[in-house]
């Protein structure tokens, strides 16, 4: 990340901070402090977590005036309208690794799990090395290789996890 | 003093069994593989194993996490040298002169080097923790609520300084929103729940060891998707085994690494890679001039200082886990966590409940330390090999194992969704430059602000005086001071000008 885009981040963030620490001081302010239950209101609940909201607070509010003097808001108004300047290709790939790994998560517990733990690795593996450039005819080694792996990983984590660590896998 | 010898003989003898042996051999040997592998870090490969030995006797289990950590941060070192990739964060200052002695065609010698370092900081690391775990244990059982909330934000505070060294407001917020997770859920004093939003899954909080095998594997996942793929350098390997001579001549370099490395690890949250560059930083300043010129271009000085130092911060890290249950590290954060759920309480209590602990976990590493300095100069031709495994095919596999190992160790799925959230999170916080360690320190040590600041609170019926007149109240308190307003531009240009007026009186 440049310097530029790393000052816009952090006025971002910091905005997202303070709410954030707001919303925690507020809702530590509201709890009980279980006097009524005749305990001691110097150990109320809320003590601590309104504590940490304080200093969340101060935290985000140093980094806001720090990203105003960089210069962040101007920043902003250059950079309207431009292109972001990403990379393309990462982020096609950051996408595709956090897509399919969420698909799985979602997918636990719905699926069995050795069929689902076997179309990821297969998808996984076959997605990161086709080539688009390259004939599919000359590919075909990819998905059956990544089939050999995604069966050998199904198989031996359903087994070692059912079988000697008695885990009962979703 | 003798005592404490004997429990360390009994402790010995009672670690090195014939199944320790089998246990601490593959241990360290996987531990020494995720090393290897750019993008599996120690804490992650620590926290996988957490779940999956948490079947086992405390005693085999913790030794197996104290050789995978051992070797985890050792094997480092190899892809450090062979691929300019350091394999862990720890091994960022090997890089600097393993790589160029590989591309000299001194890989070999280059390898036997860093192992000897790490075999010789991790001892120096270890006679540290004989000598002061049971000194500084014996500190703190006078500590009082007071000192431990002191403790836990001075804790967090330089912890974020050190591993933000560039910008340490981010190192703070991080070490907040790490104190901020631990607050969700039954508090501890009147089981009242909170955060939880009438959800019963978040009012059992978050639990430690998912949110840490997020943060620092699904996360890792992720950037090492992101970069395209790396070469593994064509290198002959030659001798490994270093002669003598070679090593002792830098005795001093040794010695020095191994201190500031075991001092750094005790630091909380403060783990291996500072611990490297700082060693490698000093001694680098330390070397004779004909020597310094070296640095850099392939200096063995150099490789022995980063790989003496990131060892013998394992050992210092694992301190104050068990005097004071505060982490050094973030793999010593994953160790603290396994020692509570096989029923161990480390802190200040321990050298009441469990005094031979203390001995046996030095047995541990002393295991540990030898096993990794046999497997170190011992097959290093086939090892090789599993740096030429492609990343596309060893991710999916490592997620799979992030989920089973979220899984298993409650059976909730609650707890993959923690490592999922967890992982993106961690994901974007890192490239924002957030450091990860301050997130996870505060995630331990929010429990113990939260009880010991109110429980000080009715021990002082309400006053805030006890907190600034103890003595290492105190002294923590102003040594947090000056951590932050140091960060200050006025408060600088104030020091600089006191100093001034000094010298010129």
């Amino acid at each position: 990340m440049t310097e530029r885009t790393m000052t816009k981040a952090d006025l971002v963030t910091s905005i997202l901070l303070i709410v954030f620490a707001a919303a925690v001081f507020l809702i530590s302010v509201s709890m009980p402090t279980m006097a009524e239950q005749n305990r001691n209101p110097l150990a109320a609940p809320g003590i601590v977590p309104g504590f940490i909201g304080v200093v969340l607070f101060l935290l985000g509010l140093a980094m806001l005036i720090r990203s105003l003097r960089r210069g962040a808001p101007a920043f902003f108004a250059q950079d309207r309208g431009k292109p972001a300047g990403v990379d393309r290709a990462s982020w096609g790939r950051i996408a595709l690794t956090v897509g399919l790994c969420l698909v799985y998560a979602l997918l636990l517990g719905r699926v069995w799990f050795p069929l689902l733990t076997f179309l990821f690795v297969f998808v996984f593996v076959t997605a990161f090395e086709y080539d688009r450039k390259a004939p599919i005819a000359g590919q075909w080694k990819i998905p059956l290789f990544a089939a050999i792996l995604a069966a050998c990983t199904a198989a031996s984590v359903f087994l070692v996890f059912q079988y000697l660590f008695l885990v009962n896998l979703p | 003093m003798f005592e404490g010898l004997q429990l360390f003989g009994q402790a010995i003898v009672s670690t090195f069994t014939l199944r320790a042996l089998f246990d601490a051999l593959w241990s360290t040997q996987l531990g020494i593989i995720i090393g290897m592998l750019p993008g599996l870090t120690a804490t992650m490969g620590v926290a996988l194993l957490t779940t999956l030995t948490f079947h086992m006797a405390p005693n085999n289990a913790i030794l197996i996490l104290i050789c995978m950590y051992i070797g985890a941060i050792y094997g480092g070192s190899r892809s450090a040298i062979l691929l300019n990739i350091p394999g862990t964060p720890a091994n960022a200052a090997t890089t600097v002169d393993g790589y160029p002695l590989a591309l000299q065609g001194r890989a070999g010698k280059a390898i036997g080097i860093a192992t000897t370092g790490s075999f010789l900081g991790s001892i120096i690391g270890m006679l540290a923790m004989v000598i002061f775990t049971p000194l500084i244990g014996n500190v703190a059982l006078s500590f009082q609520s007071f000192e431990f909330v002191w403790f836990s934000i001075f804790g967090i505070i330089i912890c974020g300084n050190l591993t933000a060294p560039k910008d340490p407001l981010k190192g703070w917020i991080a070490g907040f929103l790490g104190l901020f997770v631990a607050m969700i859920g039954m508090e501890g004093i009147h089981a009242y729940v909170r955060f939880s939003f009438g959800s019963t899954n978040l009012s059992g909080g978050i639990s430690l060891i998912p949110a840490m095998v997020g943060a620092f594997g699904f996360a890792e996942i992720i950037s090492v998707m992101r970069v395209e793929r790396y070469e593994v350098v064509k290198t002959t390997i030659d001798r490994v085994i270093p002669k003598l001579s070679e090593v002792f001549r830098y005795w001093k370099t040794i010695i020095r690494s191994g201190v500031i490395g075991t001092f750094i690890g005790a630091i909380p949250g403060v783990g291996e890679d500072i611990a490297a560059w700082v060693s490698y930083d000093v001694a680098k300043r330390g070397a004779k001039p004909e020597e310094r010129e070296k640095f850099g271009k392939g200096s063995i000085e150099g490789l022995l200082a980063s790989e003496t130092g990131n060892n013998a911060c394992v050992p210092g890290a694992i301190i104050p886990v068990l005097t004071l249950a505060i982490p050094g590290s973030a793999p010593a954060a994953v160790l603290l966590g396994a020692m509570l759920i096989h029923g161990v309480r480390p802190g200040p209590l321990i050298m009441i409940e469990f005094p031979s602990f203390i001995y046996e976990v030095v047995a541990m590493v002393l295991l540990a330390t030898f096993m990794m300095f046999v497997l170190g100069l011992s097959m290093v031709r086939p090892l090789v090999k599993v740096l030429q495994v492609p990343r596309q095919k060893l991710m999916p596999v490592i997620f799979i194992l992030c989920v089973v190992g979220s899984f298993a160790l409650q059976a909730r799925l609650f707890d993959v969704g923690v490592m999922m959230v967890f992982g993106i999170l961690g994901y974007v916080l890192r490239e924002m430059d957030y450091p990860m360690a301050p997130l996870v320190l505060g995630i331990i040590l929010g429990d113990i602000l939260d009880k010991n600041l109110r429980r000080a609170l009715i021990l002082s019926d309400g006053s805030i005086a006890p907190f600034f007149t103890r003595p290492i109240c105190l002294t923590l308190f102003l040594l947090t001071m000056f951590i932050v307003l140091s960060r200050a531009k006025w408060f600088r240009a104030l020091l600089a000008k006191i100093f001034r007026k000094k010298a010129a009186v």
